[in-house]
């Protein structure tokens, strides 16, 4: 969207706006409308308002005008300060002038562009004007439809329109527009603003010099003076009717009020803004009172310097829409340049209420960007964070589980560990227990009915020798059934060899017979007088059982680790210490 | 431009953002304290670390484990009820029983004389107290006990009676505290030692009996836990049996009952 504003200058002999546009780098004015104001200086809103509507102007709101009796320019010199102490020096300031005035005033200031040649103290320009003509005037303004953004004097536009619109100037100019009931001066040093001031003394004066001269009424004076009146130096004017004449004559003495008051403008500019000179080289005048034939040869001959009119909206073509021409509207170019570029140097009037709204936006800008920013920040991070902590939680949760399903187990596997050692030792207690029964009933089978008649049995015993190894603790004791005997030939063969075949007979036997040890071991020996002496040990335990497939070697308790049945005829070694030592019947026959 | 003239013109803007970030820190605190992210990982971490450390244990070592307990809860139920003593209903004092010394004394009279008589009809000595002491058990767990040792040496002399052996020389009725010293946990036992003698046959058919009669479900079991068979000095072809043997009382496993 391109860059607009709108200015609206209130005259007395009409309203005149201008709206601008910019386009590359530099402002144009696309607007131009007037209305005619009432012979007091009031104006219908409602015409303004369809004026622009009419005219096609976008904007909605605009920068008014400043000048003459609603406007007072004061200039302060301080010393260069920082902005907050120069608002404060400000503000000290304005407070005394409103306690003088007794009236509320709404006011503005900005450190002037060029630099004072006497001091090195910054001058301040501070505007002033009622608080009550700015509710009176936004309030015509807001039933035109347009909002007022703020209020600035017509000196500062007329510098800015000359500023974009003008020649470039070197040195110090005056630019004078002048109105029916006021005059807005800038003095510009260089192409920067040097000083500005407002009178409200304008073109009325003219007509008021007439008016008296020829005791006619203001409209008759008006006309006269718009269509006899000539201010051309009196030895340039040439073929005038008499009454051209008279006319002329009649307006030479309030002519040379206009041009007093640009002689003290001059004066107060130098003065006030502390220079060692101030020589205008050029002086360019615009306004309704600027079209006055020959007021332009009467200042360049009163001052002596050349002077030109200016006339920006003529020079770019605009039509004006209204009963104005295009030298009037110079100030609303103006003012529609400082709506349209906020960076233009300006002061910026606005009703106290106003102000302080804009003031606390201004002030508290920072805090709420901060504040915005803070708790988008906090939002997002709440969402950030939110679903991060949900995922965290979700693999703790998973985590917690696994872990939980694997104590679960540990601790199972543990309680089973346990079970499983304590079965095993009752059922290993039991199953010895049941064994050395059938032990005793098996072996007495075994003996009857295969011991050969050269042999015989002293004892029988059973009985639960100590247990040894690693297992000897943790273990019950396994039964096993002792049998001592004796044996002598009868002649036929010999002992020995009738034990052999007893033992071999006792290995011959079906792996299910009732009658079959587990384990046997077994030592014999010459007793005295030839006497063939031998020992049994019997054990019925049955064969263990394989572990489970599958099972670790450190899990499973061991049952106890019974002997492999022997072959009934390997005969241990008497000397071999493997032999059963917790057998205390091996090995000592 | 010195720090209080930066202050007085930026007083709003770093007061601002001054309070923006406390604003900010105090919001994230509350966050974080709300949404405790990094203690949640500590912990997930943690576990996770917990977990690298121990080695899994996984189901089918546990699967096969219980596989095995249960194979030898089987076991030892069919073993338990099996070797389990299980007494006649004459010889269990019964609960609540007022008198429980009357009860003994009338068991042990229709027990006592029928039997000795039984034996000397048979020619078999057996000794007439049947090993019980002079003083007859006030307590109602001897009583018990006592009543557990004559159903013992009913089935023993019964049984010593029926394969034709010459006399019982001794019944002994091991000490109450002696018994409990060899009890384990799960399994009390009452002892009985006897000594008998007779023919080598008349014997082992008297072991025989003892042992397949429990089988056979017509007894219940005895354990035989020693026993020592020798000639008697001046008695040909007499052999003498010293026999221990327990009643056992065994203590049911978990899950037995229901098997």
């Amino acid at each position: 969207m391109a860059a607009r504003g709108l200015g609206i200058d209130e005259g007395t002999a009409t309203v005149k706006a201008v709206e601008v546009e910019k386009r590359g780098e530099t402002f144009v004015p696309v607007k131009a409308v007037a209305i005619a104001a009432a012979d007091d200086g009031s104006w219908e809103p409602e015409a303004l308002g369809a004026a622009l509507k009419q005219a096609g102007v976008k904007s909605g709101d605009a920068v008014l005008g400043l000048t003459g009796k609603d406007l007072v320019i004061k200039y302060q010199q301080v010393p260069a300060v920082p902005d907050f102490q120069l608002r404060k020096i400000v503000q000290f300031e304005l407070e005394e002038i409103r306690r003088q005035s007794g009236d509320d005033l709404a006011a503005d200031y900005n450190v002037m562009q060029v630099s004072a040649d006497l001091t090195s103290d910054d001058i301040v320009l501070l505007a002033l004007t009622r608080e009550a003509r700015l509710a009176e005037r936004g309030a015509a303004v807001a039933a035109a439809k347009v909002k007022a953004r703020h209020y600035a004097p017509n000196a500062i536009a007329l510098y800015h329109a000359f500023r974009v619109f003008g020649p470039a100037t070197t040195g110090d100019a005056l630019l004078v527009s002048f109105g029916r009931g006021s005059t807005d001066f800038a003095v510009t040093r260089d192409g920067d603003l040097l000083y500005a001031r407002s009178v409200n003394t304008g073109g009325e004066i003219l007509t008021d010099a007439l008016a008296e001269q020829f005791n006619v009424g203001k409209p008759k004076a008006e006309s006269l003076k718009r269509e006899l009146g000539d201010l051309r130096p009196r030895d340039r004017r040439s073929g005038l009717s008499a009454q051209q004449e008279k006319v002329s004559y009649a307006l030479e003495g309030a002519a040379g009020r206009l041009f007093s008051l640009v002689q003290s403008t001059l004066q107060l500019a130098k003065g006030q803004m502390q220079l060692n000179q101030l020589t205008v080289a050029k002086v360019w005048i615009t306004g309704g009172t600027a079209q006055m034939k020959g007021l332009d040869d009467y200042l360049a001959a009163s001052l002596g310097v050349p002077v030109e009119k200016f006339d920006p909206i003529g020079d770019a073509a605009v039509a004006v829409e209204g009963p104005a021409q295009s030298g009037d509207l110079t100030v609303a170019l103006g003012l529609a340049l400082l709506a349209a570029d906020s960076d233009c140097f300006s002061v910026e009037v606005v009703p106290a209420a106003e102000r302080r709204k804009r003031e606390f936006a201004r002030k508290h800008a920072f805090t709420f960007a901060a504040l915005v920013l803070v708790i988008a920040y906090l939002g997002v991070a709440w969402w950030k964070m939110s679903g991060e902590h949900a995922r965290a939680e979700a693999d703790g949760r998973k985590l917690s589980s696994q872990k939980k399903k694997r104590d679960a187990n540990e601790q199972k596997l543990a309680e089973l560990k346990a079970a499983r050692s304590d079965l095993a030792l009752r059922v290993d207690q039991l199953e010895k227990r049941k064994a050395a029964g059938d032990g005793v009933v098996r072996a007495l089978e075994l003996l009857v009915g295969h011991l050969p008649d050269d042999l015989w049995i002293n004892e029988v015993e059973l009985r639960y020798p100590d247990a040894s190894g690693a297992d000897k603790e943790k273990l019950a004791k396994t039964p096993r059934v002792f049998v001592n005997g004796a044996g002598k030939s009868l002649g036929t063969h010999a002992v020995d060899e009738s034990y052999t075949k007893f033992l071999s007979e006792v290995q011959a036997l079906a792996p299910d017979a009732e009658e079959r040890p587990s384990d046997l071991v077994n030592t014999q020996s010459s007793g005295r007088d030839r006497l063939f002496e031998f020992q049994l040990t019997l054990s019925y335990l049955a064969a263990q059982k394989p572990p489970p497939a599958g099972e670790a070697k450190d899990e499973a308790p061991k049952k106890p680790a019974d002997k492999k049945p022997q072959k009934p005829d390997k005969k241990p070694d008497k000397s071999d210490p493997k032999a059963d030592p917790s057998d205390p019947n091996a090995g000592g026959h | 431009m010195d720090l209080t003239d930066l202050w007085q013109q930026h007083k709003k803007f770093i007061l601002a953002v001054a309070g923006a970030l406390l604003l900010l820190l105090v919001g994230r605190g509350v966050l974080q304290g709300y949404f405790p992210v990094d203690e949640e990982r500590r912990k997930a971490k943690a576990t996770a670390e917990a977990m690298r450390k121990k080695p899994e244990v996984p189901d089918s070592m546990v699967r096969d484990l219980q596989a095995e307990v249960d194979a030898l809860k089987a076991r030892h139920a069919e073993l338990a009820g099996a070797m389990r003593f299980k007494p006649g209903d004459d010889f269990v004092l019964p609960p609540g029983e007022s008198e429980p010394r009357m009860f003994f004394f009338k068991r042990l009279r229709d027990l006592q004389i029928p039997l000795v008589d039984a034996a000397a009809k048979q020619d078999i000595r057996v000794p007439a107290g049947l090993g019980l002491k002079e003083l007859t058990p006030t307590d109602p767990e001897e009583i018990r006990r006592t009543l557990l040792a004559l159903n013992v040496i009913q089935d023993v002399v019964v049984q010593a009676i029926g394969s034709g052996v010459r006399r019982i020389d001794t019944i002994h009725i091991e000490e109450a505290q002696r018994g409990r010293s060899k009890s384990s946990g799960h399994l009390k036992e009452l002892r009985l030692d006897f000594d008998v003698v007779g023919g080598e046959r008349s014997l082992r058919s008297m072991v025989a009996g003892l042992v397949d009669g429990a089988a056979a479900g017509s007894a219940p079991y005895v354990a035989i836990d020693k026993a020592r068979l020798k000639p008697v000095k001046g008695e040909s072809s007499m052999l003498e049996l010293s026999l221990s043997i327990s009643a056992l009382e065994i203590d049911k496993v978990d899950g037995e009952e229901s098997r």
